[in-house]
This record gives structure tokens, sequence and C-alpha cells, in this order.
């Protein structure tokens, strides 16, 4: 029952962040802030809410494959930009692993959490098994994969635009990387070229990850 | 009356059809993903092969075109009940949680400006040897 208000307050959102473009209406934020009160209201397990809901999280396989279509269509211009486009995936996939080893070393974190921190930007099947197979915790990995995708969803495009960054394949391949599934779901309202970039991003910089992280991980550890 | 009904019912046909195509490839994928070496989602696996079954006009596009707009446009809807999750595992971060949303936020902002910026500078570099 409570995946109907789930829907109806991220239908809701839409028509509000249409007519008030404010942080707050952000269909996402929107749909998981409300969702959470109507839960702790009614005294609902998170559990059961998972269960009930599992029509919603179905539909995110499908959808991913839907994906194929825009890649099609916009296959001219990504061909055009291919190499600009793995480069720049590569390179803050790179600096964004070798920065968050640094760090945790630096704060003198226990390895674990440093496994468990370094697949946080990549799409969450990929990230857990990445931070098991460094003996991390792929629990918290989750939470923190689901936070910076939302974070992205809600900040990116304002950050890019303060950034000067507003070319359409640009913006997608930068939402995609920092901020996979959840970030691309924003990257598509922005235009279907940003989308399709965003899109194949988050599937680059996770295959970027599973070969870089273990190596860097090696050189440290 | 029968004037609107019948493309209505030819609006439902091609959707339902493109839906039909998309969680069959979606379930293919999932089928062939045990059968990949290295991890990769069987999602993904049918996106592939959506993409393959279009470049090679074994499926016209106006047969999966419209389910695929419709389905992307709820992708972040699909997102919530995972966000959701964070009201119950949140605890499992509380320990460290200042430094590690700290870098989550930072890696995420760098992210971003690294490569937005190296896309352009790239793209302008690879333009000038050609």
């Amino acid at each position: 029952m409570i995946t109907v208000i789930t829907i109806l307050l991220f239908l809701m959102a839409r028509r509000l962040y249409k007519r008030w473009s404010l942080i707050l209406f952000i269909p996402v934020f929107f749909a998981i802030m409300g969702t959470i009160i109507t839960l702790k209201a009614t005294e609902t397990p998170f559990t059961t809410y998972f269960h009930e809901s599992r029509f919603l999280t179905f539909l995110l396989g499908p959808t991913v494959v839907a994906l194929g279509t825009l890649l099609y269509k916009q296959l001219h211009s990504i061909v055009k930009n291919i190499y600009p486009f793995l480069l720049s995936i590569f390179s803050s996939c790179c600096i964004s692993l070798l920065l968050i080893v640094a760090i945790g070393r630096w704060l003198d974190f226990p390895t674990t959490i440093i496994a468990t921190l370094l697949p946080m930007g990549i799409t969450s099947p990929i990230a857990i098994e990445v931070t098991q197979n460094l003996n991390g915790d792929p629990t918290v990995t989750s939470v923190l994969v689901i936070a910076v995708g939302l974070f992205g969803n809600m900040f990116a495009p304002i950050l890019l635009r303060y950034m000067g960054i507003q070319h359409f394949p640009a913006m997608g391949t930068a939402i995609g990387t920092a901020s996979h599934g959840i970030g691309t779901a924003r990257a598509i309202e922005i235009s279907d070229e940003t989308g399709i970039y965003s899109g194949l991003a988050m599937v680059f910089n996770a295959i970027f990850t599973v070969i870089m992280a273990p190596i860097i991980w090696e050189l440290f550890f | 009356m029968k004037n609107k009904l019948i493309p209505l019912i030819q609006t439902g046909f091609i959707l339902v059809r493109g839906f039909g195509i998309i969680v069959l490839l979606f379930f293919l994928g999932e089928f062939l993903a045990p059968f990949i070496p290295f991890p990769i989602p069987g999602s993904i696996i049918g996106m592939i092969l959506l993409f393959t079954a279009l470049k090679l006009n074994i499926i016209p596009l106006s047969w999966v075109d419209h389910a695929s707009t419709l389905l992307l446009s709820f992708l972040a809807l699909f997102f919530v009940p995972y966000g959701v999750g964070i009201m119950d595992s949140y605890q499992a971060i509380e320990q460290w949680s200042l430094p590690i949303v700290a870098i989550a936020i930072g890696t995420t902002i760098l992210s971003l400006l690294i490569v937005g910026h190296l896309f352009t500078r790239f793209k302008n570099i690879i333009n000038r040897f050609q």
C-alpha cells in the first residue's frame, strides 16, 4: 500500500518541481523523505515496505535495458567523442581511488573502512562486488552508493553550471561518472544526449573501478 | 467514440509490445550473466543485446522507442525503495560518519569537476591532431 504513496509522492513532486525548481521538490528526494515519514508514522518496518515495493525495484533492470534504445539513437555523437569520453572517466576513476586511499590512510582509518569507501562512486551491484573482494563491508557500501547517487541527482546540474560546464556530452559523462544510476535519472531529464552519456559513463566507470581498485589497493597495502 | 478508441488501443499495443521485448531481453541478460567470467549485471547485458538488435535491424526502433522513453522517464522512481533503505542502515556509518560524509561529497564533486573539464580539454587536444 505504501508503494502507492511512493508513486503518488513522486508524481506530485514532479509537478511541483516543474512549477518551483526547489531542491526540496526533486522527485527522488521528495518521494524518499515522504515515504520514510509515512513508514515512521505508521510504524511499518523497512523490510515490509521493501518487500511490497519489489515491483518498483524490479523495473530498474528493464529500464537499464531501455538505455540500449538511447545508445542506438545517440551512437553518432558517442563515436565522435569516444576518446575524450573514455579518457576523462579513466582519469577521474584513478584520481578518486587514489584520493580515497590517501585520505583514509592519513586519517588512520581501518583498512576495512577504506575498502568499504573505495567503490562508492559506482553502481551498487558492482560496488558490492568490489568491496567484498577487498574485505570491506557491503552493507555500508550500498548506503554510501545510494547517498552519493542522491547527492548527484540533486546537486550535479547546479554544480556543473557553477563550474561552467554546459556541453551536453561533458555534463552527461560527469554526472554518470560521479553518481551512477540515480544521477543518470536526472541526466535523462536534461536531454537524451546527457542521459546516454551518463548511462554509459556509469558502465565504464564501473568497469575501470573493477580493474583499478585492486591494483591501487596493492600499491598501498 | 470509435475514432478515439482505435488510436488508444494502437498506442497501448505499441507500448505493451515494446515493454514485452525489453523485459524479455532483461531476463535473457540475467540468464546469460552467470556465464560471463567478470561481474556484469544482467541488465547491462540486456542493454547491449537491445542495442545490437536495433543495430542489426532485428528489432525496428519504432517497436521499443515509446516503451523505452516511458521507462526511462521513471528511472528515478525505481531507486526510491533503495533510498528509503538509508532510514535503517545509516547507523552502519555512524562511528565514522563525519569524515565519511565529507569524503563522499568531496570525491563526488571532484569527479564532476575532473570529468567535466577533462572532457572538453581532451576533445580540443584530439581535434587539434586531426
